[in-house]
């Protein structure tokens, strides 16, 4: 049903409920997936101005840490024998998830474990997206 | 083992002319198993193919990190390959790859694996690292560009900021030496209107500050866009504090009735869209032109006129855009000519009433114009211009738009956009009421005695509050969704500070100067009586035609409507036709370059999220500049032609 699933998550975390309900929901249409980490920047530059931290070391500690984090679920999606490609990229404002969702040509979106914050992206982009979207709580 | 261990100067492969990913993994497997790292190089390829096949490991922006664990491998290997020419990778931008590198690890060492592929990803998004590779001459070079931060000072970090700041110093500086220059003339004109006070000091060091923070503001804009609002609050803020302006002043050039009827048209052109109106209208007509592509494409430009020019631009080429990629699919064809016409369409229609732009709606409150006006001067001149600029186009794109389609054009369902089909039909009958109450507000405020242009707000006022009602819960989401507050309250900040030149006597001189300049140079083969005006309407209209098509128009505009009024009062004969010359300007110079209106922006986004192309500058420039000197050329004629006509 769904030819291709684009997930997309705004943390860098990821519970194995989450990990395990996107397999089997891949496996299931036989889908192709497109994990895509958002790195949200306004959370980024409040998170640098309530730590004190320099904004550009931040942003390059967290982009490691996502990675990482994406490189392993692809690794373990594709160990069970999936298709998978992944990607990191910042998230400033819905445009660019709607440029994402657009140039995957995904027929569903998951939202992965949204957060409050990230629940009313999710609903800005509603009238403009003409898929079916799935959030997983966290 | 370390990351940067892993990297050697004897694993860097430059400007290798593999040409697809079987070949480049042949290329690494053959270079590996000549270094010995592998022992089975047909096993090795097939094992990387077996991962490309689930799934590419092109990561966007030019770059694939392919990776595989290897049980025999004693440690890890990164072996960087730079592409002399970029090839298909499957990449989720779907753009070609240029630079490959490739992570190989030993088994049973996951951790590791991991923590070098989000390096590497990481090091690669870094910015200036592409850059640096893309240059790098030697295979040290491409390890330093890897390993090491990028340099970049602060001068070279912040670049744009001190060049913009460069020039609006330097601006203020030729400003503090030129205005004492440019006096008001003194006779009896510019004594009885009080113009002379403009050469005292007092008025020269407002003018000073005036001119430089308005042309901070333009210059910010053009350069920090996404920052609009915020360049506009500070150079506001800064007139207040200098005590340029005072707080009242600002407030009444804010020119509140325009905002009013922005907002009110906002929110009607997103209601209609939400209800798919436009869509319904647009795609029962195109079914109706059957499986001729040359026609759908002059049908296509003429809705797109009239869109654009009852919704504005912005929601005209988003509606227009989108039926045409459509179509295109259908009937296999490459959307590039369409999309390139309807936005050139779109531009030259924004001008065809007082609602298809925003400079339009500023034009008509400051010139006391009214829809009536926009119908008798700017309808004609628009529809003139796009039956010229239709048929050069379809002749221009004649061997991409063929006579008849190859196959049967399936018909568009018209009704897919709709979800509730009686509040469409409501919403229809309701913009139809509300073009005609517009058509005649003038008429109207005679009727009830209002002050001139009162009915034009009230009326769309009256049709939010309506509309408002009718969707109950979804009302609120329309008004605060459905209105660009970001933009409108640019515009507030924009027009005070362009009111402000007025205020403080920078285009009273100015326009003292154009009539002069007009006297000294009258245009010829003109009647004399006209000549003046004529040089006004050339120098006015040119001028804002080449601005608009490299720099947003409203700025541009809003500096040039004071001096318009400024020489209407010092007597310029016929000076009316200089506010179509402004607006046909304004409009018709968006087509010159890519960036030139907001439309040719959101069109050419589309186009690349679907296509997943991008239209070049140059292939832009070489239709944007002939149908730009086309539709400049004949507007000028046009309204020429017709000076005496003008009060």
């Amino acid at each position: 049903m769904f030819g291709r699933i684009l997930a997309v998550l705004f943390n860098s975390k990821l519970a194995p409920r989450t990990l395990n309900l996107l397999r089997d929901l891949a496996a299931h249409h036989k889908s192709k997936l497109s994990i895509h980490g958002l790195l949200d920047e306004n959370l980024l530059q409040m998170t640098a101005q309530a730590n004190g931290q320099g904004i550009d070391q931040l942003r390059q500690k967290e982009k490691n840490r996502f990675w990482y984090e994406i490189y392993g679920v692809e690794e373990s999606f594709k160990e069970a024998g999936l298709f998978v490609n992944i990607g990191v990229s910042e998230f400033i404002n819905e445009d660019d998830l709607l440029s994402l969702i657009n140039q995957s040509k995904c027929d569903l979106l998951v939202v992965c474990e949204p957060g409050e914050s990230d629940t009313r992206k999710i609903e800005k982009l509603v009238r403009h997206i003409e898929i079916p979207i799935l959030l997983i709580p966290s | 083992m370390k990351f940067e261990e892993t990297l050697s100067r004897d694993f860097i492969l430059l400007d290798i002319s593999s040409k697809n990913v079987k070949t480049l993994f042949n290329d690494f497997a053959g270079f590996l198993g000549g270094k010995g790292v592998i022992d089975d190089p047909p096993k090795f390829v097939r094992d990387l193919l077996n991962r490309e096949a689930r799934g590419s490991t092109a990561i966007g922006n030019g770059i694939a990190i392919p990776h595989l664990m290897i049980p025999e491998l004693d440690r890890s290997y990164i072996l960087i390959a730079r592409l002399k020419k970029a090839i298909a990778f499957d990449a989720p931008d779907n753009k070609p790859v240029g630079f490959v590198f490739l992570m190989l690890s030993p088994a049973g060492n996951r951790e590791e694996y991991l923590q070098n592929l989000a390096r590497i990803a990481g090091v690669l998004h870094r910015e200036g690292t592409l850059a640096m590779l893309a240059k790098a001459k030697t295979a040290a070079e491409i390890i330093a560009a890897v390993v090491a931060p990028a340099k970049t000072n602060f001068f070279t970090r912040n670049s744009r900021l001190i060049y913009c700041l460069a020039s609006v110093v330097i601006f203020f500086l030729v400003s503090l030496l030129v205005l004492p220059r440019i006096g008001i003339p003194i006779n009896e004109l510019s004594i009885s209107r009080g113009d002379i006070k403009f050469n005292e000091t007092i008025w020269l060091n407002k003018q000073i500050w005036a001119s430089t923070i308005f042309f901070g503001t333009v210059l910010g804009t053009l350069l920090f866009w996404q920052y609009r609002v915020a360049i506009a609050a500070c150079g506001l803020g800064l007139l207040l504090m200098s005590g340029t302006m005072d707080l009242t002043t600002a407030v009444d050039f804010m020119s509140i009735p325009t905002i009013l009827f922005i907002i009110s048209m906002m929110v009607m052109a997103a209601w209609l869209e939400y209800l798919g109106f436009f869509k319904y209208a647009v795609t029962t007509i195109i079914n109706r032109a059957g499986p001729y592509p040359r026609r759908i494409l002059f049908i296509l430009m003429l809705l797109s006129v009239l869109v654009g020019g009852v919704t504005g631009e912005v929601t005209g080429i988003l509606i227009m855009s989108a039926i045409a990629i459509a179509i295109c699919n259908e009937i296999n064809l490459n959307p590039l000519p369409f999309i390139i016409s309807i936005i050139f369409s779109i531009n030259i229609g924004s001008a065809l009433t007082l609602l298809g732009n925003p400079i339009g709606i500023y034009i008509a409150f400051s010139g006391g114009l009214t829809f009536e006006d926009f119908l008798r001067w700017a309808t004609p001149i628009s529809l003139i211009s796009t039956l010229f600029v239709s048929a050069l186009l379809i002749f221009i794109f004649r061997s991409s738009v063929p006579s008849k389609a190859g196959g049967t054009m399936r018909r568009l369902d018209p009704w897919a956009s709709v979800s509730d089909r009686q509040k469409m039909k409501i919403g229809g009958v309701m913009f139809l009421a509300l073009i005609l109450l517009i058509g005649f507000s003038k008429r109207i405020d005679s009727f009830l005695a209002l002050m001139p242009n009162t009915a034009l707000v009230a009326i769309p006022i009256l049709f939010v509050g309506i509309i408002v009602f009718l969707e109950s819960r979804q009302g609120k989401f329309l008004v605060t969704e459905g209105v660009d507050w970001w933009t409108v309250l640019f515009f507030m900040f924009l027009f005070a500070k362009a009111a402000c030149l007025e205020y403080t006597g920078v285009t009273p001189k100015l326009a003292y100067q154009t009539a002069d300049l007009a006297q000294r140079f009258p245009f010829p083969f003109v009647d004399p009586a006209y000549s003046m005006t004529v040089t006004a309407l050339v120098i006015i209209t040119v001028f804002s035609a080449i601005t608009s098509g490299f720099v947003d128009n409203l700025p541009i505009i809003a500096a040039l409507v004071p001096i318009v009024k400024n020489l209407k009062v010092i007597g310029l004969p016929h000076a009316n036709i200089l506010w179509w010359g402004l607006l046909f300007g304004g409009c018709f110079g968006g087509n010159l370059t890519m960036i030139g209106s907001s439309a040719n922006m959101v069109a050419l986004s589309v186009y690349e999220k679907s296509e997943g192309k991008l239209i070049k500058f140059g292939t832009w420039i070489k239709y944007g500049v002939i149908i730009f000197l086309i539709s400049i050329v004949l507007a000028l004629c046009l309204l020429s032609m017709q000076i005496k006509l003008a009060e």
